[in-house]
C-alpha cells in the first residue's frame, strides 16, 4: 500500500456492549486502503458497531485501530477523529433547523473552523443538489434529501476516511441512483467503506468486499472476483453472498 | 440562537418555554401574595423560591431535548467530536440559561416592585442567585439524566416530578436541603443570608450535577484527563457539603451583628430594622396619638421604641416593638399592635427567656394596651368585659394604676405587677 495514501487498519478488535458478555464484533485483522470496500453482513453482523468503531466512535474492548500508523483512540485522536466522515444510518437531524443551519450545526460538533466552514457548506449543499433548498426546514425534505444531506455531514471535515452504514437504506430506486451517482464522485484516494444489505449497491460501487458475520470476516477480497467465483452462473451477489455466508458458518 | 437551542427546538417554542418557565416562576412567588413588597431581602428569597417550580419544568425541557439527542443518531458524531463533552453538555447549558434568564427576570421584577414600594435595597445580597443558579443545574441535571439514558419522551413529566419532588424531600427533613431555595417565612427584619450554609448547599448541588451530568454519557464527558479532574472535584466536594449539609441544623438566614435601623418621630420615636421600613410612617402617627394619653398623666417616655429583631439584645430603656411578621412588610399596622408596644416599654429578658414571666404581667400590660386604645377613641368596652368598669372610671382613679404599672414594666419588674382592685 502507498504510503501516501490514507490506510484504516484494525487489529484484534473485540467489541461488546455490557453487560452483555457477547463480542459484537471480533477481528484478527481488517486493512482498509484508497477505494471504496463494501461491507456486507445479516441485520445484527456488527456492521454498524465495526462502523463505529472504525469511525472513533465506539472504544473496543480490545485491540487497536490505527489510520496511517496512529493509534484511533491514543493521543492524538482529536487530530484523527476529524479525518474521518461518518454517514450514520439514520440521523434525524431537528426538522424545525434549516438545511444550512442543520450542515452548519454539523460542521461546529466535527470542529470544523468557522472561517473555512461557510463557504465548504455552501459548496457541499451544491455538490449534493441541495443548493437551491438551503433556506428550507429539514422537515420539508424528502428522504433521499434528507440522506444527502446526511452525506453533506459526513463531508464537512473533508475527511480522508468516509463511512457510510446503509446510506441508500429506505430511499426509492430513482433516489438510490441518485445517491450512488454522488458517491461514486467522491475521490478515488478516500477510504470508502460502505455498509449495505443491498448487494447491488455493493457491486456497483466497490471495488473490494468484506463479509461480516457474528463480528467477524468471513471473506475480504475484490468485488468482481467474489460475484464470479462465488454467484454461480448467473453471477448473483446475492449469491456469492449467501454462498459465503453457508461456508463460513459450516 | 440556532446552534445554541438547537436541540429545544425552533425560535418560536424557545421562547415560548421561556415564557412558560416565566410563568412557572410566578406560581410560588405569588402563593403567598405580596408580602414581599415590605422587604427587599424577602423579595430576593421570593426570587430564588422561583426555581420551586422553574426548576422541574427546566428539568422537563432538559429531559425533551436529551430524548430528540439521542434518539436523532447524532450521537456517533457528537463522539467524534473534538471534545465529545462541549456537544454533548450544550443543550443541559441552553437550557439552564433559559431557566437561570426566567429565575433572573422574576427577582429583578420582584426586587425592582419591592423598592418601589419603599423597601431598602441591600445589593451586596445578591450572591444568594449564586448558589440558586447552582441548585438549577442539578435540576437540569435530573432531566438530562433521565432523557439521556431512558429515551422516551414521557420522561420529561416524570423528570419534572422527580425533581419537584426531591425539592418537597428536602422541606420534610427526608433529605439535607440541596433542591430547596428560598421560601422564607419572616421578614429578614435585622436578617441576612447565611453564606455558609448557601455555600455548602451550591457544592453539594454542583456535584450532583456534574455527576449526573457525568453518569448520563460517560463516553462524551468522561473521556478527556481535564473533564474528568473538574467531575471528580466536584463530585467529591459536593459529597463532602452533601454530608455537612445532612449533619446538624443549618439556617438559610442569621441574624445581622449590628443591625441598621431607620428611625422617625419624637415622642415617641419609633425605630424599625432598615429591611422593614415600610409600616414606620403609619406606626409612628398612630403612636403619636396613643402615646398622649400617657404623657398626659405625667409618663415619661422611653427614649424610643425598637423593633425586635432575632437575636439581637434589647437597647437599655428601649420600648419593645410587638409587630406581627404581616404588619412588618404591610403598609399599616393595627391600633391594637401600637397599644400593645406601648404597653411594653422595655424588652425584658423574661419575654424571651425559656421560663414565661408571670402570668400577671400578661394581664397587665392587656389592660394597659386596653386603656389606651379606650382614651384614643378606640375601643369601647363591652358590657360583658370584667374590666368595663375600671376602663369607665375616671383618669384620678386610674393615674395611681397605670403610673406604678409604668414605672414596674420599664424596669422589668414583673413580679411586682399587679391588676387594679375589682378587675
Amino acid at each position: 500500500m502507498d504510503d501516501a495514501l490514507p490506510s484504516l487498519r484494525a487489529v484484534d478488535v473485540r467489541c461488546r456492549y455490557p453487560p452483555g458478555t457477547v463480542d459484537v464484533v471480533d477481528l484478527d485483522e481488517l486493512a482498509l486502503g484508497p477505494g471504496a470496500t463494501g461491507l456486507v453482513g445479516v441485520n445484527g453482523a456488527g456492521k454498524t458497531t465495526l462502523l463505529l468503531t472504525l469511525a472513533g466512535a465506539c472504544r473496543p474492548q480490545h485491540g487497536t485501530v490505527t489510520l496511517d500508523g496512529a493509534d484511533l483512540y491514543g493521543r492524538e485522536r482529536r487530530e484523527l477523529v476529524g479525518r474521518i466522515g461518518l454517514m450514520p444510518q439514520s440521523l434525524d437531524l431537528p426538522g424545525e433547523l434549516r438545511v444550512a443551519d442543520a450542515l452548519s450545526y454539523v460542521s461546529w460538533l466535527r470542529g470544523v473552523p468557522r472561517r473555512v466552514a461557510g463557504p465548504r457548506e455552501r459548496e457541499l449543499l451544491e455538490t449534493v443538489g441541495l443548493g437551491p433548498r438551503r433556506h428550507e426546514r429539514v422537515r420539508r425534505l424528502s428522504g433521499g434529501m434528507r440522506r444527502r444531506l446526511v452525506l453533506a455531514s459526513a463531508l464537512v471535515t473533508e475527511p480522508a476516511v468516509l463511512l457510510l452504514d446503509e446510506p441508500t437504506t429506505g430511499l426509492d430506486p430513482e433516489q438510490r441512483a441518485g445517491l450512488r451517482a454522488l458517491l461514486l464522485d467522491l475521490p478515488a484516494a478516500t477510504v470508502t467503506v460502505l455498509s449495505s444489505h443491498v448487494m447491488e449497491d455493493v457491486e456497483r460501487m466497490t471495488a473490494r468486499i468484506v463479509v461480516l458475520d457474528e463480528g467477524r470476516v468471513l471473506h475480504h477480497g475484490d468485488t468482481t472476483a467474489f460475484v464470479a467465483e462465488r454467484g454461480g452462473p448467473e453471477r448473483s451477489p446475492e449469491l456469492a453472498f449467501l454462498a459465503t455466508l453457508a461456508r463460513g458458518r459450516a | 440562537m440556532t446552534r445554541t437551542f438547537v436541540w429545544l427546538g425552533d425560535r418560536r417554542t424557545v421562547v415560548l418555554t421561556f415564557a412558560g418557565m416565566l410563568l412557572a416562576g410566578l406560581v410560588p412567588v405569588l402563593s403567598h401574595g405580596t408580602d414581599w413588597l415590605g422587604s427587599w431581602k424577602l423579595a430576593l428569597d421570593r426570587g430564588t423560591f422561583s426555581l420551586t417550580l422553574v426548576g422541574p419544568v427546566a428539568a422537563g425541557v432538559a429531559c425533551t431535548a436529551y430524548v430528540r439527542l439521542t434518539t436523532s443518531g447524532v450521537e456517533p458524531l457528537v463522539q467524534t467530536a473534538r471534545r465529545p463533552w462541549w456537544p454533548w453538555l450544550r443543550p443541559a447549558l441552553a437550557t439552564w440559561c433559559l431557566a437561570a434568564a426566567a429565575v433572573l427576570v422574576t427577582t429583578l421584577g420582584v426586587t425592582v416592585a419591592a423598592q418601589a414600594a419603599g423597601s431598602a435595597p441591600f445589593p451586596r445580597t445578591l450572591w444568594v442567585l449564586v448558589p440558586a443558579l447552582c441548585v438549577l443545574a442539578a435540576q437540569v441535571a435530573v432531566g438530562v439524566l433521565l432523557g439521556g439514558l431512558g429515551r422516551r419522551r414521557w420522561l420529561a413529566p416524570v423528570a419534572a416530578a422527580a425533581t419537584f419532588g426531591l425539592g418537597v424531600l428536602g422541606a420534610v427533613g427526608v433529605i439535607p436541603e440541596v433542591f430547596r431555595t428560598g421560601g422564607l417565612t419572616g421578614s429578614y427584619a435585622g436578617e441576612t443570608f447565611d453564606v455558609a450554609t448557601h455555600l455548602l448547599q451550591a457544592g453539594a448541588a454542583l456535584g450532583i450535577a456534574a455527576g449526573l451530568l457525568t453518569l448520563s454519557d460517560r463516553a462524551a464527558v468522561w473521556r478527556s484527563l481535564g473533564a474528568r479532574a473538574v467531575v471528580l472535584v466536584l463530585v467529591l466536594g459536593g459529597g463532602a457539603c452533601y454530608v455537612a449539609l445532612g449533619r446538624g441544623t443549618h439556617e438559610t438566614t442569621r441574624p445581622l451583628a449590628d443591625p441598621a435601623l431607620v428611625c422617625r418621630g419624637q415622642a415617641p420615636r419609633v425605630c424599625l430594622a432598615r429591611e422593614t421600613t415600610r409600616p414606620l410612617d403609619d406606626l409612628v402617627r398612630r403612636m403619636e396619638q396613643q402615646a398622649v394619653a400617657l404623657t398626659e398623666i405625667g409618663i415619661e417616655l422611653p427614649p424610643r421604641w425598637v423593633q425586635h429583631r432575632p437575636g439581637a439584645p434589647a437597647g437599655d430603656g428601649d420600648g419593645a416593638l410587638e409587630l406581627f411578621v404581616e404588619e412588618e412588610l404591610a403598609g399599616e399596622v393595627s391600633d391594637e399592635t401600637v397599644a400593645r408596644s406601648l404597653a411594653t416599654p422595655a424588652d425584658c429578658p423574661a419575654y424571651r427567656g425559656d421560663v414565661p414571666p408571670p402570668e400577671a404581667s400578661f394581664d397587665t400590660r392587656r389592660l394597659l394596651a386596653r386603656w389606651l386604645l379606650v382614651h384614643a377613641g378606640l375601643l369601647e368596652p363591652g358590657a360583658d368585659d370584667q374590666d368595663r368598669a375600671w376602663l369607665a372610671s375616671g383618669t384620678d382613679e386610674q393615674r395611681p394604676w397605670v403610673l406604678g404599672t409604668y414605672d414596674r414594666l420599664r424596669a422589668c419588674r414583673l413580679d411586682e405587677l399587679r391588676l387594679p382592685a375589682g378587675v
